[in-house]
């Protein structure tokens, strides 16, 4: 509470906040309005309330799941549960991109936490917790509370969560806590899971191994049984979130992930480069994705973790075998998610980069300033290519 | 370190500059005289690399192998270049243009089309507009004949830009073959011959074509993405911002995890 009250921290807290809210509004983003291009879950939210785990219509352009003639969806519901109280108040008009945003912003209020705690300064602690979010592609999806941000940046928030809490109390129930955390975050993102070994590796530096995996693994029923159970309840089998009963699936009979996408995504993540529209006199990107060291090159700050000599090996290991592992299936996804800007699965990893930073920096390094800085401009301007130009987004039989 | 706070802030000002310059320099021009030929390397002549300045390419099949776009050299319609599409299985393919126009005008779009073995049974070689189902009366079989095509484009309120294609094919109308294009014409017109085939455009059609906004100074137009100055305003914001913060933290330190 003491770190809370600092007048630095409120102060950066009430800027970030007020520049947040002002930045979505000068882009021209609906922040308080109900966005309904892709509202899945405020419509299961919905549909819970009713007792329902099936929509009543099938809406074509909402991606969603049809099975045994009934409408499903399909994104993994820890969203929905955000979603559920705030439909009691407003009903279908949730305004899902303001509490999108604020949530974020929480995430990256954590975030600094995560950084004060493993650097021990401060001013590097805002610096990087700011250039995280803003200096990636965090910022554009916070934009919109449309359902594919709202999984990513959901996950982002109880993974960084997990991680505050399993770095920073020594008691037991935090060992659970962390787990639950991590739970929500898996029911965002289920690739959130191979976070598990990190949690584990930080649970065993304050408690026995058997205590750790114990109380973390109760941490972490409630939301793998709830999971489980709702899509067994659903599509009849507990793996099954409806993928593939989507219409593009089910037509095209593509598979999700495959090693044949591999070559393409790597390409797509580490060597396609922006160019110069010359007819439109703009710096162009292509909608399927961007070189991550061009779109978010402070996220790369992270990986100084792994050739840091003072960190122990053990800990390298893990952190390894947590991040390769999701960036690795990430990697096998057929579409390596979509029209975007940037490199938006790289989302999926910032809160494992957080920890890997905050372990590798303890003071602010001269080379961090022009990459933070870099990354949030280049941010603000995908922003404006993202929502303004419209450049990116299929139109007619062209796609980008 | 007040001198290297300062320093920190120059740089981040002329950064910024540096980048409007980019954006601004690359737009000065100026304004068409009435009936000028709007397209740019109109007939193919230009180019570099071998590929034909001022153009660019687009494919729905996005496979390398499924075709090519090239600049040809040898009996062309005028001068001696012209450019050649071939698809070699059903695609949708273009050479494409960006071209600005006035608002609520009236534009005369025309140009050459030769082809070899297009598919009969769907949209042959023909000029359009991005967006647009509506083309040009589309070309399959012209003997080795340069043919030609025309049609007439109203624009609509706020219409300032739109995307000329010499396609193969069109909206879901894939083809096969090979189309050939020289001596691509728009000029503005004051009225539409009667009976002539005319396609409207609107802004709201237009989609993601319509975000450039044109601006006088000293007689020269400029064009500018639409809205851009709200990435530079955010960007000096928070670059000011993390400025001002960096430098009242470093006035009134806290010790971490105190």
């Amino acid at each position: 509470m003491k770190q809370i009250l600092r007048g630095d921290f409120l102060i950066f807290s009430a800027v970030t906040l007020v520049a947040w809210i002002a930045f979505a509004f000068f882009m021209g983003m609906p922040v308080f309005k109900h966005d309904i291009l892709a509202d899945q879950h405020t419509r299961q939210a919905l549909a819970w309330q009713e007792g329902r785990m099936h929509l009543e219509e099938n809406v074509g352009w909402l991606e969603l799941a049809e099975y045994k003639g009934k409408i499903y969806v399909s994104f993994p519901p820890t969203p929905t549960l955000i979603a559920f109280p705030l439909t009691l108040i407003f009903g279908y008009n949730t305004p899902n991109t303001f509490t999108l945003l604020i949530f974020t912003w929480l995430a990256m209020l954590f975030s600094f936490f995560i950084f004060e705690k493993l650097t021990q300064n401060r001013l590097l602690s805002f610096f990087m917790a700011f250039s995280f979010f803003w200096g990636s592609q965090i910022l554009y999806l916070s934009m919109l509370g449309s359902v594919h941000n709202q999984g990513q940046l959901y996950g982002v928030f109880f993974a960084i969560l997990a991680l505050l809490i399993a770095l920073n109390t020594k008691k037991t129930w935090s060992l659970i806590v962390s787990g639950l955390m991590l739970g929500l975050a898996v029911g965002c993102r289920p690739f959130y899971l191979f976070m598990l070994p990190l949690l584990l590796y930080l649970g065993i530096q304050k408690h026995s191994l058997r205590k750790t995996l114990f109380f973390t693994g109760l941490g972490l029923a409630p939301m793998g049984i709830f999971l489980a159970l709702y899509n067994l309840a659903r599509f009849g089998s507990i793996f099954e979130f409806g993928h593939n009963y989507l219409p593009l699936h089910a037509r095209y009979k593509w598979v999700q992930f495959g090693f044949q996408y591999l070559v393409t995504n790597l390409k797509r993540g580490f060597i396609s480069l922006p160019f110069w529209d010359r007819q439109n006199h703009l710096l162009n990107f292509s909608g399927y994705g961007t070189a991550i060291w061009i779109v978010a090159p402070v996220l790369l700050s992270g990986f100084y973790f792994f050739f840091k000599k003072d960190i122990p090996i053990i800990e390298k290991i893990v952190g390894a075998l947590s991040i390769f592992s999701i960036w690795f299936i990430l990697c096998l996804h057929f579409s390596n998610g979509w029209y975007q800007f940037g490199y938006r699965f790289s989302i999926d990893l910032i809160p494992l980069l957080i920890y890997f930073c905050g372990r590798s920096f303890r003071k602010m390094h001269l080379g961090l300033i022009p990459l933070g800085a870099y990354s949030i401009i280049i941010n603000i301007y995908g922003v404006y290519w993202k929502y303004i130009t419209l450049l990116g987004v299929p139109s007619g039989p062209f796609g980008s | 370190m007040m001198k290297r706070r300062f320093c920190v802030l120059a740089a981040a000002l002329i950064s910024l500059l540096i980048l409007l310059l980019i954006f601004v320099l690359p737009s000065w021009r100026k304004p068409p005289e009435i009936g000028e030929n709007l397209v740019k390397n109109p007939s193919f002549e230009k180019e570099k690399k071998g590929k034909p300045t001022a153009w660019e390419i687009e494919s729905w099949v996005k496979d390398p192998e499924a075709g090519r776009c090239t600049l040809e050299k040898g009996k062309a319609y005028r001068g001696t270049k012209f450019v050649m599409v071939e698809s070699f299985v059903p695609n949708h393919v273009a050479f494409t243009q960006l071209i600005r126009v006035e608002e609520n005008s009236i534009y005369k779009i025309y140009g050459w089309i030769k082809t070899e073995n297009v598919g009969r049974g769907n949209k042959g070689a023909n000029i359009g507009i991005e967006g647009k189902m509506d083309t040009s009366k589309d070309i399959k079989g012209s003997n080795g004949k340069w043919k030609p095509v025309e049609f007439y484009a109203r624009t609509g309120e706020d219409v300032i830009s739109f995307k000329l294609m010499l396609n193969l094919g069109g909206y879901a109308s894939l083809n096969t073959g090979k189309a050939f294009f020289d001596e691509i014409v728009v000029k503005e017109v004051e009225n539409v011959p009667g009976g002539a085939h005319v396609v409207s455009i609107n802004w709201e059609e237009k989609g993601r074509s319509s975000f450039q906004s044109t601006f006088s100074i000293m007689g020269h137009e400029i064009t500018l993405p639409r809205d851009i100055w709200k990435f530079f305003l955010s960007a000096a914001f928070v670059i000011i911002a993390g400025v001002l913060f960096f430098i009242y933290v470093r006035r009134h330190p806290v010790q971490a995890g105190k």
